[in-house]
């Protein structure tokens, strides 16, 4: 993803100056990746459940607002959750067709999610389950062998090694150092239930708690009911007539393990916190899927009593009304997006209540460059969490004043900005003894909820 | 079609497109609400009026509390009322966002006031007291000395260097300070392990046999001294530092010696004093740790007098 980035850069950015923006092309491939992910999701919904599942399963997951925020970032979360998106249909389709050509789509997806995060590591809890169930008996009942077992971890580690010279030297050595950098990856601090949790074992509510409190609560209740509907609930909706029972039981299956082993390792005793819901980001495609195939029989439990031929109008007017409420959550999240806390819980003040975790990494700077624009030309400013690559990017697109001077002690400083999270508090307190006040000159505010407060040196 | 014979598709149907709506409905109506400027001007009104300068004023809801203090300004939210701790208040003012707030244990509501989206609640202490004197306040007019068995050190106030940073840098050290051989002693905002701030007197006890020791002479005495102690958060969350000692001597005599480990987080503490009130006194704050490993403690003290 990281060469993904840097070509896109340099081609649409640099080269033929399609993008005007340098962080816009960076971000580039994972917007392309993110689509991708929702029109396969779509795709695989249709095939299986037809095509209301298909389209209520990719409006659930572009409403989705985690994924919509991931997918503008130059990250890998969305990408990986697309990769398994990818990874899922070469499985399936391996399974249907036992064809040496399949296998090998399907260990190059599997090699290509190797290369794009290690949540990789995860799917063969998926697939190999899956496979067993699935993929032992041919179309007609005599047991076969299922290749689509192997093909993954043949073909998969040599695309891995094949993308990322890195590995070309040292391989073995050069592996273990990459897997060493994950298993021992430094802790973040979150604040969970108003406490700051900051080394394993995660809470055991954290996963649940954050998953009731950042996906929309529709999604939520139609993936509960689109995996609990029996299977001749699911109809075949005239303009969906690829829809295969086999491939109802197959995928449902499918969607269910991808949700429990992305959610699994949370809950185990030696698994940490390093960050929030972003790491099991690719259960939420599935998830969606599950939520379209609930959606569908729901929509259709209302369309059978439209007249014939206006059922298909309302079916689609079906999945609109079901998916508004997530893309109002999501719209409104905007620019606040990574902290996307859905009405049930009180939106952004009930995630304030409960002692939520609202940002990271200081993403919010931009949002006050209009307080920074107040201060004398080359004002010095103690920037606190913002990346220093971020603070350049924001210079040098105009986001930001070009001629302010960051700085990184509170006592160098004009202006002090402290991005509020829990653990952040010191920073806050540094601060009223280095300006000698505690009252900050503005707070940025989303639904009243303070994000960033600015202070000013007294003259 | 199976789904026509069961009503259970019709009525996840109908839930379905429900939820939606409300979920939409939900975002509209939370994206409106909120404390208002309107809300918080009323809030500063009634509390320029009723607050007295011995009352405290708590932040009740803890996700307010920046927008508390550029609305209320330091003038209403003083560096005491920040934190000196809520027991060293006899009668206090919690401010609190629809209720979401609550008060310090052992004290009783007077009153509550609301102002839209906001509240004041008005509690006095169940053993009123009043507040002789706050011992990080009268850190200018103390004498600090490090010492090693016996031989005192004198460390001189003054205008140094300030420092302060980001995460993980501890408490700032203010420009007036202690300056002592290696180690300062200064008035700064210590957060403790729950990331609320005290106002206290910092210092990083060393952990080679020296004592820091701090010391208050004319101290018009009470039934009490009144406080808490704690490391930096930081210094302390992992527990894998050496315990402070922490004496409180009077006229060089030891009226208590408490201990701090790491985890312990902020340490309240009362120490009786009622044969000296009405006295003034010298009052010795002494701190030494077997081991020197960022021990960076603060301690927030207030002699108290309990009243009728």
């Amino acid at each position: 993803m990281k060469s993904l980035f840097a070509i896109s850069w340099l081609t649409l950015h640099e080269h033929l100056a399609w993008i005007s923006a340098a962080s816009l092309a960076f971000r580039f491939p994972a917007m392309v990746l993110s689509a991708l992910a929702v029109f396969g999701t779509g795709l695989l919904a249709a095939e299986a459940f037809g095509a209301t599942a298909g389209l209520a399963a990719a409006g659930f997951l572009a409403a989705c607002p985690g994924f919509f925020h991931h997918a503008h970032l130059a990250c890998f979360d969305a990408p990986i959750a697309a990769l398994w998106v990818l990874v899922a249909w070469a499985h399936l389709r391996a399974l249907r067709l036992r064809t040496v050509g399949s296998y090998l789509v399907l260990g190059i997806a599997y090699g290509l999610a190797l290369e794009t995060k290690h949540n990789a590591w995860i799917l063969p809890a998926v697939l190999v389950p899956h496979g067993l169930l699935f993929g032992c008996r041919a179309a007609n009942g005599k047991p076969v062998f299922p290749w689509a077992l192997i093909a993954p971890y043949v073909v998969g580690p040599f695309v891995f090694v094949a993308l990322w010279p890195w590995l070309w030297h040292d391989t073995w050595a050069r592996m273990q150092a990459y897997a060493a950098f994950h298993l021992h990856h430094d802790y973040y601090n979150i604040e969970f239930l108003g406490r700051n949790v900051f080394a394993p074992p995660a809470p055991l509510a954290y996963l649940p708690v954050i998953v009731a409190a950042t996906v929309p609560t529709t999604m939520i209740l139609a993936a509960f009911f689109g995996t609990l509907a029996p299977r001749d609930w699911v109809v075949r909706d005239t303009f969906s007539p690829r829809v295969r029972t086999t491939a109802d039981a197959s995928l449902l299956v499918f969607c269910v393990l991808a949700v429990g082993a992305s959610f699994g390792p949370f809950f185990l005793p030696n698994t940490p916190v390093f960050g929030g819901y972003k790491h099991w980001l690719q259960a939420y495609p599935f998830a969606a899927i599950l939520a379209g195939r609930g959606a569908s029989v729901a929509i259709d439990g209302l369309a059978v009593r439209v007249r014939t031929p206006f059922r298909n109008g309302a079916r689609v007017v079906g999945v609109v009304l079901a998916v508004l409420g997530p893309a109002m959550v999501t719209v409104h999240a905007h620019p606040f997006g990574i902290a996307p806390y859905v009405p049930a819980i009180g939106g952004m003040r009930g995630g304030a209540r409960l002692g939520l975790n609202r940002q990271f990494w200081g993403y919010t700077t931009q949002n006050v460059a209009s307080v920074l624009a107040e201060l004398p030309p080359h004002g010095r400013v103690f920037v606190h969490d913002t990346a220093w690559d971020a603070w350049v990017a924001l210079q040098a697109e105009g986001r930001v004043r070009a001629d302010l001077q960051a700085t990184f002690t509170p006592q160098d400083a004009d202006m002090a900005l402290v991005q509020h999270e829990l653990h952040m508090n010191e920073v806050d307190h540094s601060i009223w003894v280095a300006f000698d006040t505690a009252s900050p000159v503005a707070v940025l505010t989303h639904d009243g909820v303070p994000y960033v407060s600015v202070y000013r040196r007294r003259r | 079609m199976a789904s026509h014979s069961s009503p259970v598709p019709f009525v996840a149907g109908v839930v379905l497109v429900a939820a939606s709506v409300a979920e939409a409905v939900g975002v509209f109506v939370q994206a409106r609400g909120g404390p208002s400027e309107a809300d918080w001007t009323a809030v500063k009104t009634q509390l320029a009026a009723t607050l007295t300068e011995s009352d405290g004023l708590l932040i009740g809801t803890r996700w307010i509390e920046p927008l508390a203090r550029q609305k209320l300004g330091d003038g209403l939210l003083t560096r005491e009322r920040l934190g000196a701790g809520a027991s060293t208040f006899s009668r206090v003012a919690v401010v609190s966002e629809r209720g979401h707030g609550s008060l310090p244990a052992g004290y009783i509501v007077d009153g509550r006031d609301v102002f839209g989206d906001l509240d004041i609640t008005r509690a006095h202490a169940a053993a009123p007291f009043r507040v002789n004197a706050r011992f990080e306040s009268l850190l200018s007019r103390a004498s600090v000395v490090l010492d090693a068995n016996g031989v005192e050190t004198p460390c001189t106030w003054g205008v140094y260097g300030s420092t302060s940073g980001n995460l993980g840098t501890g408490p700032a050290i203010p420009a007036e300070r202690f300056a002592c051989p290696g180690l300062f002693v200064a008035r700064s905002f210590v957060t403790d392990t729950a990331y609320v701030a005290h106002d206290a007197v910092y210092t990083d006890v060393p952990g080679d046999g020296r004592t820091v020791v701090v010391r208050w002479t004319d101290v018009a005495m009470g039934t009490a001294l009144r406080g808490g102690f704690g490391l930096y958060v930081e210094a302390e969350r992992d527990g894998t530092g050496a315990p402070i000692s922490v004496e409180w001597r009077i006229n060089g005599r030891s009226v208590a010696t408490l201990s701090h480990r790491d985890g312990e987080g902020w340490k309240p503490f009362e120490i009786a004093t009622n044969d000296l009130a009405g006295s003034h006194e010298v009052v010795e704050l002494r701190l030494r740790s077997p081991g020197g490993s960022r021990r960076w403690i603060g301690v927030s003290a207030a002699v108290v007098e309990a009243r009728p």
